[in-house]
């Protein structure tokens, strides 16, 4: 027997326990640990015990792999059926797929190099592909899932944009700059870039003067507009990030405020830049 | 509701209370109003001289919920930072108490819907539980280890990592 109060006021002084103390308080008695179990106190606020196995995206082949470990009698009566890591049920599109992001047992896949995303639970063999995120015009710098099926059965999709692109003020709007979508990692392309192969970075470059306006005068412009841009603090506040969720089947942008002070400015994050280029 | 609330300190209406062991006691309708019960039992006029029943708190620890809600009510609205403070000893004071004391104020706070004094014990009670090993915390609260051998075995290697580092990184807390 545990204290002798009712099971929700028991959970009320549990959920005001510290992780450490309430992995010790499960071991005190049966109810204790009933009642964190069942009311999953503890589960979310910790990694999963053991590593179920790797997914390996490859180059030169469509399919991602799964390698599990080999399962014993219990853990897979844990799990209830086999996973389909590979997920040979979803059609077989001829196209590249690769595993983005997973969490809490769904993977998130990345089809035909950032054409379109699809969420799927491997243990369900179900999968949903995602509607294209129309407002998502920027360089994505990473894919994340989010995922809690302690909390509920939907989930959502971030895509994290990368470095702000340079705002060209509008009487020389024309001379827009567009960031590329960049394609996925690729090995070849940079060994073929270290043997002095033939993929460069691009480099920005100022924009060709209109007829109107001073070359010189322009170019000097142009260069103190980069200049402030790259002064700009980094992340910016707020952050916005395009977010999609399976309980509203939309992309949405979602604005997140920084706590705490300025980490760095753009001109840090250059090693990190993508290519910009200017038509 | 502020303005209920001082009309009734105003008129000095008493409210009685009636514990399950048949005690009387009497507090300010300010006071009896931080508890949901009681004010439900007073808009509703089921508060007479007989007294309002209580039937699952018994005299010991209704004289101590008594003493909290007078002491909160008396001090319910534009708190000084002083007086906020004291507020505040007074309550570190106030749940200073045993366990069984303890036990009677979570469930009796509960049942009252005294929604302050709730979480200043459940608080309290995490507070106890706090950095104690499993078996410390079944002498504190009195409570029977009813895990066979082979469970407790099981479960504590489970939660192994929360035995084996002495001190508790700050991250995980």
């Amino acid at each position: 027997m545990a204290l002798p109060v009712p099971d929700d006021g028991l959970t009320d002084i549990l959920r005001r326990l510290p992780l450490w103390s309430l992995a010790v308080a499960r071991c005190v008695c049966n109810t204790c640990r009933f009642l964190i179990d069942d009311r999953a106190l503890l589960r979310p606020r910790i990694l999963p015990h053991s590593v179920y196995g790797v997914v390996i995206n490859y180059i030169d082949h469509r399919r991602p792999h799964l390698f599990s470990r080999p399962r014993s009698s219990s853990s897979s009566a844990t799990t209830g059926g086999e996973i389909d890591g590979n997920l040979s049920s979803v059609p077989s599109y001829r196209m590249n797929w690769h595993v983005m992001d997973h969490c809490d047992g769904l993977l998130l896949w990345d089809i035909d190099w950032g054409d379109r995303l699809c969420v799927c639970n491997p243990a369900t063999q179900r999968w949903a592909t995602l509607p294209r995120c129309s407002e998502a015009t920027g360089f994505v710098a990473g894919e994340y899932l989010a995922f809690d099926s302690a909390t509920s059965s939907h989930y959502e999709v971030f895509l994290i944009p990368a470095l702000s692109e340079i705002q060209i003020p509008s009487p020389l709007v024309h001379h827009k700059v567009k960031s590329m979508a960049a394609a996925p990692f690729c090995l070849d392309e940079l060994l073929a870039s270290q043997d002095g192969g033939s993929w460069t970075m691009e480099e920005p470059s100022p924009p060709p003067p209109p007829s109107s306006m001073d070359e010189q005068e322009l170019y000097r412009f142009m260069t103190r507009h980069e200049e402030l841009h790259w002064l700009m603090e980094w992340p910016p506040s707020p952050y916005k990030i395009d977010v999609f969720s399976s309980r509203t089947g939309r992309w949405e942008e979602r604005p997140f405020v920084r706590e705490g002070e300025t980490v760095t400015t753009m001109n840090d994050m250059k090693p990190w830049n993508h290519v910009f280029t200017v038509k | 509701m502020a303005a209920a609330t001082d009309d009734a300190g105003d008129s000095n209406e008493m409210i009685r209370v009636v514990s399950s062991d048949g005690e009387h006691f009497e507090m300010p309708e300010a006071a009896a109003n931080l508890s949901l019960v009681l004010r439900h039992m007073i808009e509703d006029d089921c508060a007479d001289a007989a007294g309002i029943p209580l039937a699952v708190v018994a005299a010991k620890p209704l004289a101590k919920i008594v003493d909290y809600c007078t002491k909160h009510a008396a001090k319910s609205s534009g708190l000084t930072i002083e007086e906020a403070e004291e507020l505040k000893r007074f309550d570190a004071e106030f749940i200073e108490v045993d366990t069984d004391m303890l036990y009677d104020l979570l469930v009796a706070a509960d049942f009252m819907g005294v929604e302050g004094l709730s979480k200043l014990a459940v608080q309290r009670t995490a507070d106890l539980i706090k950095g104690k090993t499993p078996e410390q915390n079944r002498e504190t609260f009195g409570i029977v280890n009813d895990f066979t051998p082979e469970e407790e075995e099981e479960i504590c290697k489970e939660n192994e990592w929360a035995f084996q580092i002495t001190k508790p990184p700050s991250r995980l807390c």
